[in-house]
């Protein structure tokens, strides 16, 4: 147990922490994930993936029955679309890049809880998309396309902070 | 850079700060502790071997209840099993008592000698019960037997 903890802890507990954005409860997920490997660990099936993936899965399970309790939910029909604007200007002549780095943070944070946690397992977790695909329980091509979406996103609001810091 | 460039590139960077974050130590703590009351908790007896338990000291409190009442049933029996009340030899000489109480006690059977009955040797110390019917003077008029 202490192995695997070793292994697969911080990463249970960055996505909990990312997702939640609380210490204490993000510590308690990735505890509680790791009981449920103590205790169910005879439901882990390797011809499905790897431990780490299943673990992921618990964790977000546990991320979004937390997430239900304190309403942080948002819709998930569409109406994060990204509207079409211009992306061609160059964000580094308006902000430096400690701001692009925060304004790209408070987006992530931001993000629906459906875009995030693809955002984290792939960009962060360095997840490949079939075991972020299975770990989340969608097709990969929702994965793409949800990666699609959050970076979309976060474009939108850098362009946003950007359009803000050009105004005297 | 485009915006969506400047995405990229942020993300990798704030992903690389991301996975130097490790979780707190008390995490491991707290699970070592949960283990330990996870195995110890599988060392304890199941719910159903009490329940079982719980069913034998039942029965058998309830076996030896009933067994009891027997033997009470038993004593009972014992103590009406009397032999007739036997003068006390010489006790015929002593007035008629007005009052007589019955007093029940349990002696060696050769101390019925003193009161001057006949016993056999060898007796040993054989426990007799007997119930004395004494007078106001404090002295035995008669004696009954428990068989």
């Amino acid at each position: 147990m202490a192995a695997l903890y070793g292994r697969h802890g911080g990463m249970i507990y960055r996505f909990a922490l990312r997702m939640i954005q609380d210490e204490s409860i993000a510590e308690e997920v990735t505890q509680d994930v790791f009981l449920a490997l103590l205790r169910q660990s005879d439901r882990f099936d390797p011809a499905i993936g790897k431990l780490s993936t299943w673990l992921c899965g618990i964790a977000r399970r546990l991320v979004w029955k937390q997430l239900e309790r304190t309403q942080r939910l948002e819709s998930m029909d569409g109406a994060d679309d990204v509207p079409e604007q211009s992306m061609q200007d160059d964000p580094a002549s308006l902000l430096t890049r400690k701001e692009i780095i925060m304004a790209v943070q408070r987006g992530i944070e931001a993000l629906p809880p459906d875009l995030k946690e693809v955002l984290v397992f792939c960009e962060f977790e360095e997840m490949k998309y079939d075991d972020a695909a299975i770990a989340i329980g969608v097709p990969i091509g929702t994965i793409r396309s949800r990666l699609y979406r959050a970076k979309q996103k976060l474009a939108t609001l850098l362009r946003e902070e950007s359009v803000r810091s050009r105004k005297p | 850079m485009t915006y969506h460039d400047e995405v990229t590139q942020a993300l990798k960077e704030l992903g690389e700060q991301h996975r130097t974050a490790g979780p707190p130590p008390q995490i491991e703590a707290r699970l070592r502790a949960a283990t330990r009351r996870a195995s110890s908790a599988k060392r304890v007896v199941p719910r159903w071997v009490w329940a079982c338990a719980a069913c034998l000291v039942l029965t058998v409190s309830v076996w030896q209840m009933t067994r009891n009442r027997v033997d009470h049933r038993d004593g009972e029996a014992r103590v009406e099993q009397l032999t007739e009340f036997v003068p006390i030899p010489g006790s015929e000489a002593l007035p008629e008592p007005v009052d007589r109480v019955i007093v029940r006690v349990q002696m060696a059977k050769e101390d019925l000698r003193s009161y001057g009955f006949e016993i056999p040797a060898p007796v040993g110390k054989e426990l007799v019960r007997a119930e004395f019917v004494v007078g106001e003077d404090g002295l035995a008029r008669a004696v009954r037997f428990a068989l």
